[in-house]
């Protein structure tokens, strides 16, 4: 609020996962406008798994949009580190089906290795193709302020990790952690008259899929993915060609192969081919998640789009430090949540 | 394990197949949704070897969960019952609910076969 120049807004909406099931903690809603000293205005919290963040956003567009509140802040929030592992890992299998899938057992990590075994088998892709993606979000996130693992690490360091659900190794996994991203939304017409810089939110699109794994044939993309970003390129009249900065959820290093072949960056099998010479970090042909992404800059889960929205619009700004990304004018945010069911795809837009 | 079955449901106009309920086919749209009931017998379509369980499963670990395709067509997670070192993709297996109340779904499930 402060960056926009504000002491007043009249809607507060809150992405968050797993307040309830770690805290005991509801209606972060009205906690988070009370913490800036508001009330009288509209609040929610958004829950979608680990697309919290990203449908709390699509929740404050769609009320600046339809005229409903003036300025709004849209915040992801999350504690995880204040339980043991188990419970935090209990708790995430709660984006997959109680009734069906949790009795058995298996894990958030477990569902994507069962992709990732999927993946590598289907395309015939070794796993340190794959192990390149942790590497460059490191090197990313050596220059990224508030990045959780600010370490470089290779890909050697990746195969000789701990194995986590077997293809899955540790250093392919986001680590556990705390973490908390606010923007402020208004009309064009109000942005302008706060910033001297605002960015438009030119796309702000959800799609969902099958809650569960075991309901689809396919397993080595996610619809969800697709659906999303062809929304979001159609709403926004741009195509892939058109993004200069991207933001994927790689909450495990096969999904940031999947989103750059699902976002329609590369054909599909052949994500991996993008990461063998740089054209994924800065300088390349498509620079991705130049704040560490989710394995480097961290993942608290419902906060992790929000993150990801910041971290574009910083690039946009040319507030990116280091790693900015020179004359970037566009760039796409995927955030998934549970096993690829529920996916958003936001392009923000330099508007000068 | 002779009369091992899941329980689930099945689309009277498309014979789709699925282990949640819904009210509406997802394959065409049809509302004529009964239960069903289908064989334990199938084969590992794909699986992993959990080292870090959720809560409910620690002291477990590490064990294995397979994604299973029945034989009649429907899929579901399920944990190998017992050691099963060798677990492989196609391999044939067999599975049971160890749930009373068969709307929830805790699978087990063991290899016959190659």
């Amino acid at each position: 609020m402060s960056d926009a120049g504000l002491n007043r807004i009249d809607g507060v909406y809150v992405g968050n996962m797993l307040s309830g099931c770690l805290q005991r903690q509801e209606n972060l809603g009205t906690m988070m406008a009370n913490a800036i000293g508001l009330t009288g205005v509209s609040v929610a919290k958004v829950e979608s798994a680990c697309a919290s963040g990203g449908v709390a956003l699509h929740v404050g567009v769609n009320a600046i949009a339809s005229g409903a509140n003036d300025l709004v802040m849209v915040a992801g929030v999350e504690k995880m580190t204040s339980q043991p592992n188990p419970n935090v890992t209990a708790g995430l299998m709660g984006a997959e089906d109680q009734m069906t899938v949790a009795g058995s057992g298996i894990s958030f990590v477990g569902l994507n290795a069962m992709i990732a075994q999927a993946y590598m088998d289907k395309f015939s892709v070794p796993p340190e193709k794959i192990a390149r993606f942790p590497v460059v979000c490191h090197k990313h996130a050596l220059n990224s302020p508030h990045a959780q693992f600010k370490k470089s690490v290779t890909v050697d360091d990746v195969l000789n990790s701990p194995m986590v659900a077997d293809p899955i190794r540790l250093y392919e996994c986001s680590g556990i952690g705390d973490g908390a991203a606010a923007v402020i939304l208004a009309s064009e017409e109000k942005a302008r008259e706060i910033t001297d810089s605002p960015i438009l939110v030119a796309a702000s699109a959800v799609a969902n899929d099958t809650q569960s794994l075991h309901q689809r044939s396919d397993m080595t993309t996610f619809d969800a993915s697709v659906t999303s970003s062809r929304k979001a390129y159609e709403r926004a009249k741009v195509s892939a060609e058109d993004i200069d900065v991207l933001e994927v959820h790689d909450a495990f290093s096969i999904l940031g192969v999947m989103a750059l072949e699902d976002l329609g960056f590369v054909e599909k099998g052949k994500g991996t081919t993008l990461l063998e010479d740089g054209q994924i970090e800065v300088g390349g042909m498509i620079p991705t998640n130049t704040f560490g992404g989710l394995k480097a800059r961290g993942h608290p889960v419902g906060a992790t789009g929000v993150y990801q929205i910041v971290e574009v619009a910083k690039q946009l700004r040319g507030e990116a430090g280091r790693n900015q990304v020179a004359g970037a004018e566009t760039g796409y945010a995927q955030n998934i949540g549970g096993i690829g069911s529920t996916i958003t795809g936001h392009i923000l837009a330099r508007m000068d | 394990l002779q009369n091992a079955s899941i329980d689930g449901y099945r689309c009277q106009q498309c014979d789709w197949r699925g282990l949640s309920l819904t009210r509406i086919c997802p394959k065409c749209r049809s509302t004529r949704i009964s239960p069903g009931k289908f064989k334990g017998s199938g084969r590992i379509v794909a699986f992993t070897k959990i080292r870090y369980p959720p809560a409910d499963f620690q002291g477990k670990e590490p064990y294995t969960v397979v994604l299973a395709e029945l034989d009649e067509g429907i899929r579901l997670m399920a944990r190998l019952d017992g050691h099963h070192p060798n677990a492989r993709i196609g391999d044939r297996i067999e599975v049971w609910n160890t749930e009373t109340d068969s709307r929830k779904i805790t699978a087990l499930a063991r290899v016959i076969g190659a």
